[in-house]
């Protein structure tokens, strides 16, 4: 049976399902620089009808309807680019982080512009060879002396700077596994939250925002892939292993593994499983501090004791200008110690190889002959050769992390433009649909009044008592 | 495809830092003169400038050595340049020793110091140093090569071993000129002269000038190994010099900046970034529905 007051209640309905179109626009407004945020939009659906006599003929003359009502807010998202865009970004902060690391392990080693290691090898060699030429030249012996500690100087340096690079990532390691526990725990606790708001029918929105942006942040650091279940929660996983199942989170540790200079390793808290990360932002300091930087130290570190040996032996066969037998030329064994024995003078370097015999330079010359001899990788290439090599190995590597960064940040790039083409906020279009429910509210209030007017003349104007 | 508001703020930062760092590289090629400022910028030239470096001071070294032969063989020549004029010189007295005109007295107080004289001139030239080695003592040359004790013992002191010095990685040179062979057998010969003179044996003095000659002959053969020598490491020296600068042109070609190049790529890349950030304000403030809707 319809109703003038029926009606009333038909705009009524309106009016507060327009307002809800409009509280949403104004949070989808509010939202429009939050990360992570998908739009959200009302979705407007006609309330049932009601069957209605005719009111001339007594029967049947259709359903007339009750107005309408707002069905749902839909959040828009697109599973499949989401699964995308974490598996291209762990790549890209993977190579992101190796390249990082990369540049900084370069810059320490600095090689281009003079003063690395290459050119004080030129120069160490070089002294040699002008002492040779004249080794009664004590300003020669001063320069074999000073080129020699300059030499030792920059190995330790860049040693050292490796070291200490090495130990950096132990740092960024320890805090980047807090922050996995932590959004682990925090996905197993919105999976709860939302499993309970989806058995009660309820589209939790704003926490699958978070839970989204908390999956994103997990697959930059690690590369954790998840898959969502038939009740709304999401299990996770990295490199096979399960982080969250359910409304459980595992947990990763760190401890210091002592066949690694007791460098942090990282293992699961539950079973002591040693974590394996290839992807993600953990990954790639993994692979920087375990293979490129070792790799690197290993390389100056057989350079030096290379040169250490042979440079001594020829040295301690030699004469000095008096006549002594000469002694050990560098001390140490490593990179990271060579030094020039402690107290050896101008005086005590042996360039002749027999006593008594001051214009002899011959071992000077056999120590200068040493930079074009094939010392090293089992005969095959000289220092310098060797250290040319180990240089652009590293120079190749940062060059494809880089590349492979950038061009990874490419795709991601796409791909976010797409997820944003779908999920993100429009500030023209909520003006429009703004524009459409405030018509649409004010048409709504009107009809109200006009019904309003309809029962004044009802009630007011009409039959007994009136006019 | 639907643009949001992110989608043109993410891009907008995305451009002007794209702009920003070619802008940057180009910057620092212009100002460092340089085409990579790591290895990794370049790996391929980065690792032949390496090479280039070194095999640049290799030459530098052999430069250095092959200059340093160079001017030990010269004031080698030197000295025994005035050795032949002494040797010269000590003929003609022997020969005018020779001449009958003149009375035994005469000719030893008017000769005999003149030899002595010479005598002492050619000990100090083999005793010749160059940067206070000696020139003639062999491989010994912190000392002298010549001593004469009391006024006829001449001694060798140097030994008979030479200097070699590495002029190239397969090649070498011989610094000295062997002292005892080269200069002894004139002073020898001068000291027998005057000795003749003094106690005037005139047959001894005539096998002299034999003695003389031949004396002069052997300084004239060191002369000229001297001065072959000198040819070799002159020409050695030639060669690492232009050896040295395609080394340098080759090494530059690799590393340094084309400076008018950079600096056109430089104001063309500041014009596209001037665009960038002009398109940038545009993009970011002007344009909105709501600023429209507001005045309707």
């Amino acid at each position: 049976m319809s109703s003038l007051s029926s009606g009333i209640n038909t705009a009524l309905q309106a009016i507060l399902a327009q307002s809800q179109v409009i509280e949403v626009i104004d949070h989808n407004v509010a939202n429009v620089d939050t990360t992570g945020y998908h739009r959200q939009s009302a979705v407007l659906e006609a309330t049932s009808s009601n069957p209605t006599m005719s009111t001339y003929l007594g029967i049947g003359a259709g359903q007339l309807g009750t107005g309408v009502t707002v069905e749902q807010i839909q959040r828009f998202s697109q599973d499949y680019l989401d699964t995308q865009y974490r598996a291209v970004s762990a790549q890209n902060k993977n190579w992101d982080y190796q390249n990082q690391i990369l540049t900084q392990v370069e810059s320490a080693m600095s090689d281009t512009s003079g003063g690395g290691l290459s050119s004080e090898l030129d120069q160490f060699w070089a002294a040699w060879q002008d002492l040779a030429s004249d080794p009664t030249e004590t300003s020669y012996r001063q320069e074999v002396l000073t080129d020699a500690a300059s030499l030792c100087q920059v190995f330790n340096n860049d040693a050292q700077q490796l070291v200490s690079l090495q130990q950096d990532q132990n740092e960024t390691i320890e805090s980047q596994v807090s922050q996995i526990n932590s959004l682990a725990k925090s996905i197993a606790d919105l999976n709860g939250q939302i499993s309970q708001a989806e058995a009660e029918n309820q589209q939790p929105n704003d926490l699958l925002d978070q839970r989204d942006d908390d999956l994103d942040q997990l697959a930059e650091l690690t590369g954790a892939v998840s898959s969502t279940q038939a009740n709304g929660e999401v299990t996770v996983s990295i490199s096979g292993h399960m982080l969250v199942t359910g409304q459980n989170a595992l947990t990763l540790q760190t401890e210091a593994d002592p066949t690694n200079n007791g460098l942090d390793s990282i293992v699961w808290a539950n079973d002591s499983h040693s974590f394996t990360s290839n992807g993600g932002e953990l990954g790639g300091i993994l692979q920087a501090r375990d293979v490129y930087i070792p790799k690197q130290l290993n390389a100056i570190n057989q350079m030096a004791n290379t040169l250490i040996t042979q440079v001594n032996a020829l040295h301690s066969s030699g004469y000095t200008q008096d006549g002594t037998q000469g002694g050990q030329f560098f001390s140490g064994s490593s990179a990271l110690d060579i030094s020039v024995e402690d107290g050896l003078t101008a005086e005590d370097i042996a360039a002749s190889s027999s006593a008594s015999e001051s214009g002899n330079s011959d071992i000077a010359t056999q120590i200068y002959n040493l930079s074009s001899q094939k010392l090293m990788a089992n005969n095959t290439q000289t220092l310098g050769d060797y250290y040319n090599g180990a240089v652009t190995d590293l120079a190749n590597t940062t060059q494809q992390a880089s590349d492979n960064s950038g061009q990874s940040a490419t795709v991601l790039d796409a791909l976010d433009t797409q997820r944003q083409s779908v999920y993100g906020v429009s500030q023209d279009e909520e003006a429009t649909n703004l524009a459409t429910a405030q018509q649409a509210y004010q048409a709504a209030a009107r009809v109200m009044t006009v019904i309003n007017d309809l029962l004044d003349v009802v009630i007011n104007q009409m039959g007994v008592g009136s006019g | 495809m639907r643009i949001t508001n992110q989608m043109t703020t993410n891009n907008t930062i995305r451009y002007i830092q794209e702009s920003l760092e070619r802008l940057n590289t180009l910057q620092e090629q212009s100002s460092t003169g340089k085409q990579f400022q790591l290895p990794s910028d370049d790996p391929i030239n980065a690792s032949q400038s390496l090479s280039l470096e070194s095999a640049l001071s290799v030459s530098a070294g052999y430069q250095k050595t092959a200059n340093f032969a160079k001017e030990w063989m010269t004031a080698t020549d030197t000295s025994l340049s005035e050795l032949t004029d002494i040797a010269n010189q000590a003929t003609s007295v022997v020969m005018s020793g020779l001449n009958d005109t003149e009375s035994a007295d005469e000719r030893a107080s008017a000769l005999v110091p003149q030899l002595t004289e010479m005598i002492n001139a050619a000990v100090d030239l083999g005793n010749s140093t160059y940067q206070g080695s000696y020139l003639f003592s062999g491989v010994s040359v912190d000392s002298p090569a010549f001593q004469l004790s009391g006024t006829s013992t001449l001694s060798y002191t140097g030994t008979s071993k030479a200097m070699t010095r590495s002029i190239g990685q397969n090649s070498s040179v011989t610094l000295n000129i062997n002292g005892d062979e080269a200069i002894s057998p004139l002073i020898q010969a001068m000291i027998k002269a005057r000795d003749d003179l003094t106690s005037n044996n005139t047959t001894d003095l005539a096998t002299v000038l034999d003695d003389l000659k031949s004396a002069l002959s052997t300084l004239t053969d060191a002369q000229s190994e001297n001065g072959g020598r000198l040819q070799q490491v002159e020409n050695t020296i030639s060669d690492l010099e232009s050896f040295d600068s395609n080394l340098k042109s080759i090494l530059s070609d690799k590393e340094d900046t084309d400076t008018t190049e950079a600096a056109a790529l430089l104001e063309n890349q500041e014009t596209t970034y001037q665009a960038v950030l002009e398109v940038a304000t545009r993009t970011l403030s002007a344009l909105n529905l709501f600023s429209y809707l507001q005045n309707s």
